[in-house]
């Protein structure tokens, strides 16, 4: 245990608790190392792409648009409701706050619901990441972007829970709020370009 | 710095020398490791089990002194682990959990840096006369320990990344922003999980993502926390020296 807890009056000055919502949201150190990673995917996945053209865009074929198009509806509408939560929080409209991020933690659950129907469908249909290259990537990446988006959900619940403790909304609480709907803004777009890079790029004549 | 005030009270002794080991650690896979262990980048996973003992054989003795070099370094990074558990206890306020997760995650992960270069260098200390495959496996599972024991450097890292960002001082110890990128970099590491299902491209041992994004990152972080840690030693000694008074 630190020897130093408990220390005078001095120290204290220099450890107090500042009000540090007006700083931009370090989660951006989050998000910019999070894009580039997944900048560095769709750059593997085209660079594959280029190599078998043929086989990328076959396999894209067997994917269902209306599914992926379904989705990405979902997390723009889901992004949207959390997008009018947050500026109801800057108003301080606590019961806004809450309704819109309920609205979109329920509009955002249908997209696993779909993909876990799109996962269930392939692999019934004998298609596995081990089917051919463009099936590995395409698991893969919506595999990664999957679990990116059930942290997502975690955070709007638990943002949710927070909201709903509280009896206004303090500084701390729209931090929280602010952060966790950048993350889950970064979810949305992600999805915008994952959507055309395997659903759609295979259709173009 | 008052060294009169301190000699009666310093709970940071020690505490700078153990922050050092981690630009030393750092600096010895690099050089040891990295450059002569031939992992810059490793031999690819798709190469042909002939062609790989070739080349395997050919720079072996590099590989022995560089995986000696390593395994004898490794224990730094132990060392370092305490150094940011020690700045840690200075920002938990109920209890001590996430530095001492911090710690193990970091006591753990040195055995990634002794144990899978003990097996390569096992594989280079009878190069010549071992068979292709057998050399082949042993590098492979050097590389599968090394790669799939991830897990507890994630639990060092999200420690550290829950503790930097709960900090409440109006000048936090640590930047946010090296707290959030723990969190990414622990996230991050469990793209490891895929290395095992690809022989070559971007989530091989040798590929863009889990090895050039993940390694670079993971050094990058490295000497980003060291330099933080040093600088928050620094500080911390200076309010402890302003709230212990010389008498």
């Amino acid at each position: 245990m630190s020897s130093t807890r408990g220390n005078p009056a001095a120290v204290d000055e220099l450890k107090g608790e500042g009000d540090t919502s007006a700083d931009p949201p370090a989660i951006w150190t989050f998000i910019v190392l999070d894009s580039a990673s997944f900048a560095v995917f769709f750059a593997v996945f085209m660079a594959e792409r280029l190599a078998q053209p043929a086989l990328f865009d076959a396999s894209s074929r067997l994917l269902d648009v209306r599914l992926g198009l379904t989705n990405t509806l979902i997390l723009i509408t889901s992004s949207w409701l959390v997008a009018l939560a947050v500026a109801a929080g800057r108003r301080g409209d606590l019961r806004r706050l809450r309704a819109g991020l309920l609205g979109g933690i329920l509009v955002g659950s249908a997209f696993a619901v779909l993909k876990l129907i799109e996962y269930i469908t392939k692999l019934a249909g004998g298609i596995t990441p081990q089917t051919n290259d463009f099936f590995g990537y395409y698991f893969c990446l919506t595999g990664i972007h999957f679990v990116h988006y059930l942290a997502g959900m975690i955070v709007l619940l638990v943002l949710l829970a927070r909201a709903r403790k509280s009896q206004a909304v303090d500084p701390e609480l729209m931090g929280w709020a602010v952060s966790g709907g950048i993350f889950w803004h970064l979810i949305d777009l992600l999805w915008v370009f994952l959507f055309p890079l395997l659903y759609l790029l295979g259709r173009v004549k | 710095m008052n060294l009169a005030t301190l000699s009666s009270s310093n709970p940071y002794q020690y505490v700078r020398v153990c922050a050092w080991a981690g630009p030393l650690v750092l600096v010895i896979a690099v050089v040891f490791w990295a450059a002569l262990g031939q992992n810059i980048p490793p031999y690819s996973a798709a190469m042909e089990v002939n062609a790989f003992a070739e080349a395997f054989r050919a720079k072996a003795h590099l590989i022995r002194v560089g995986m000696v070099g390593m395994i004898m370094g490794g224990v730094l990074y132990m060392v370092w682990g305490l150094a940011i558990s020690k700045v840690m206890e200075s920002i938990e306020r109920h209890n001590n959990v996430l530095s001492t997760l911090q710690m193990w995650g970091a006591g753990l992960t040195t055995l990634f840096f002794m144990i899978p270069p003990g097996i390569w260098l096992t594989a280079t200390f009878r190069a010549e006369s071992t068979a292709p495959e057998t050399l082949q496996l042993l590098y492979d599972l050097g590389w599968m320990l090394f790669d799939m024991t991830v897990p507890v450097t994630m639990v060092q890292f999200a420690a550290f990344g829950v503790c930097v960002l709960g900090d409440r001082r109006r000048m936090p110890v640590f930047p946010k922003w090296l707290g959030w990128m723990a969190l990414y970099l622990a996230g991050s590491f469990a793209l490891f999980a895929l290395m095992p299902f690809f022989k070559a491209g971007a989530f091989s041992r040798s590929g863009a993502v889990n090895f050039w994004v993940e390694f670079n990152l993971f050094f990058l972080f490295m000497l980003l926390t060291s330099v933080f840690v040093l600088r928050a030693i620094t500080r911390l000694e200076a309010e402890h020296a302003a709230s212990h008074p010389a008498s």
